[in-house]
């Protein structure tokens, strides 16, 4: 870990710490809507949001490398196309009941294979496992600053709308007959988690994304008693993720993004098994009280 | 109450509502004035929540007019609380007590959070269902009946005029749907209740009014409902009590036998 910490303070190193400040910025914005994600119980809808998102980093590669558009840097179709497919996967979720699933499932493969084909047809070497799974070495500064600006919209939208968002996940019925708007809650919703994937593209890859939408937020909501100490915890638990995960990768030299979801899957089985220890606990202290 | 008692709370002229083709309600009448405790009962499929739902303005019906406090539903929702059939609540949404019941105040204002008067609201929409001091404790870990007084809390912390009602009693135990009903009676003198109940033996203390749902709508006096138009409803025999004859707390009261449990 202290070969990390040289290695942060590096002037030659830049991309390391551009990555931490990413992660750190992005753990705020997954820990709030990450935990919208898991109570709201739409991580399928957000796996297909993300993995749509390769579409528009292809279009934009293209565009960049073999049309000619130097402005059209990949997050940028990145950020158009998460847009787009929030609000297509929104649309189809809330229409299209009966075959919801289905739908989604087919939206999820076009959505890379369009990104897949537009990448085979850009001349010269670019890597798609770069964008499937995330490379640090690949921030810039230029992308620092459209994380900021994302990681900063995303929360002020969510902090402003959280008790729609929190009335529409815990009762639709209820709040649509308390005159909230449930449709646009929720298009809403998947555009926020689509900028929120946008912000961690470089660094863990649209394939892993998913995962920290749900981890930290599944492992904070195992011990919270209320949704926004859920969002601080899972807030905290990102944090956490990111820099040990990038702490490991770069001593042992291996891939970021696996190994932040490595770190933060066994972080959420021990947290699972704490809980039930504790529930255990609980149950037994109960049985002594009323047993005379 | 008696004042505003001139225009009905609930006015349904020929309305009608037709599922993917299917017709669930046709041709129904219905009014309800104000301070009267209205009970749907019938079949599952028979229309009880479509036109509970009808009433909110959820659904929009295929023909007829509904007018709500003489509005069109839509409009008249703020002076409206609604319990929604119990669906299956996420065992582990981290929500309070309290948090669930200020959702029956949200407003229209964008990112406020809850005033003070909000508060003082739900505190005491809690009190009335004697659940106080389970205010900060999570939701989840409540037991079905208390989560069932809670929602009810939420429904009328809002200071409705009309209370619509779909199926408080459902899952609960006797004891737990006694100490329900205790609290309707309570709300029933100051607002108008419609309910949608299966076990009408149950219900029938405080109730005025039972309205008779099987695609089309029955009204009936509490007192003059008899076998006959049960079994006209539920197109079968159900033995009941009538609710002006008194039972015993200790005595079973008479009781709806089982009803196909599918779905509504």
């Amino acid at each position: 870990m202290i070969e990390f910490l040289r290695a942060l303070a590096n002037p030659d190193l830049p991309f390391l710490r551009y990555a931490l400040l990413a992660g750190l910025l992005a753990s705020v914005a997954f820990g709030i809507v990450g935990s919208f994600v898991v109570v709201r119980r739409i991580s399928s809808l957000a796996g297909a949001i993300s993995h749509s998102v390769l579409a528009g980093i292809g279009a934009s590669l293209y565009l960049q490398v073999a049309a000619g558009c130097p402005w059209c840097r990949p997050l940028y179709g990145a950020l158009a196309a998460g847009l787009v497919a929030a609000l297509a996967i929104g649309w189809v979720s809330l229409r299209a009941r009966q075959r919801e699933d289905t739908v989604i499932g087919a939206l999820w493969a076009v959505g890379m294979a369009v990104g897949l084909l537009f990448i085979a047809r850009t001349p010269g070497a670019v890597d798609p496992l770069s964008f499937l799974f995330g490379n640090i070495l690949l921030i810039s500064r230029a992308d620092l600053t459209l994380i900021l600006a994302l990681d900063a919209t995303v929360v002020i939208a969510a902090l402003l709308f959280y008790h729609r968002f929190l009335a529409i996940s815990f009762d639709e019925e209820f709040a649509r007959a308390r005159g909230i708007r449930v449709e646009l809650y929720h298009l809403l919703l998947l555009c926020l988690i689509a900028l929120s994937i946008v912000l961690l593209v470089r660094v863990v890859g649209i394939i892993l994304v998913i995962g920290l939408f749900t981890l930290p937020a599944g492992l904070a909501g195992l011990f919270a008693r209320r949704l926004w100490q859920m969002m601080l915890a899972a807030i905290a638990w990102g944090m956490v993720f990111v820099t040990l995960g990038l702490g490991v990768s770069y001593a042992r030299d291996l891939p970021t993004g696996p190994v932040i979801i490595v770190i933060a899957a066994l972080a959420y089985l021990a947290g699972l098994l704490v809980r039930r220890l504790l529930v255990s606990r609980a149950r037994s202290a109960a049985a002594t009280q009323i047993a005379p | 109450m008696g004042v505003a008692a001139l225009e009905p709370v609930i006015a349904l002229r020929s309305v009608s509502f037709a599922y993917d083709g299917s017709r669930v309600l046709e041709e129904v009448d219905l009014k309800i004035a104000a301070g009267e405790v209205a009970c749907l009962i019938g079949p599952n499929g028979g229309g009880k929540t479509t036109l509970l739902k009808i009433l909110l303005g959820l659904l929009r019906p295929t023909g007829g007019d509904v007018r709500v406090f003489g509005l069109a539903p839509e409009r008249a929702r703020a002076r409206i609380g609604y319990l929604p059939q119990r669906s299956d609540l996420d065992r582990d949404f981290p929500v309070t007590v309290l948090d669930v019941v200020l959702m029956g105040r949200l407003n229209r204002r964008l990112g406020r959070s809850y005033a003070s008067t909000d508060r003082r609201m739900a505190l005491s929409a809690l009190e009335e269902m004697e659940l106080t001091r389970f205010a900060s404790h999570p939701f989840a870990r409540l037991s079905g009946g208390q989560q069932q007084r809670v929602l009810i809390a939420r429904a009328v912390c809002g200071e409705p005029d009309l209370l619509l009602l779909d199926e408080p009693t459902a899952h609960v135990d006797a004891l737990t749907g006694r100490r329900l009903l205790d609290g309707l009676q309570v709300l029933s003198r100051r607002m108008t209740i419609v309910l949608v109940s299966h076990d009408l033996g149950f219900v029938s203390p405080v109730i005025d009014t039972v309205v008779c749902v099987n695609r089309r709508v029955r009204v009936h006096p509490a007192s003059e409902l008899t076998g006959e138009h049960i079994r006209q409803t539920y197109g079968a025999d159900i033995c009941m009590v009538l609710h002006d004859r008194e039972v015993g707390h200790g005595e079973a009261a008479g009781r709806c036998p089982e009803e196909s449990r599918g779905d509504d």
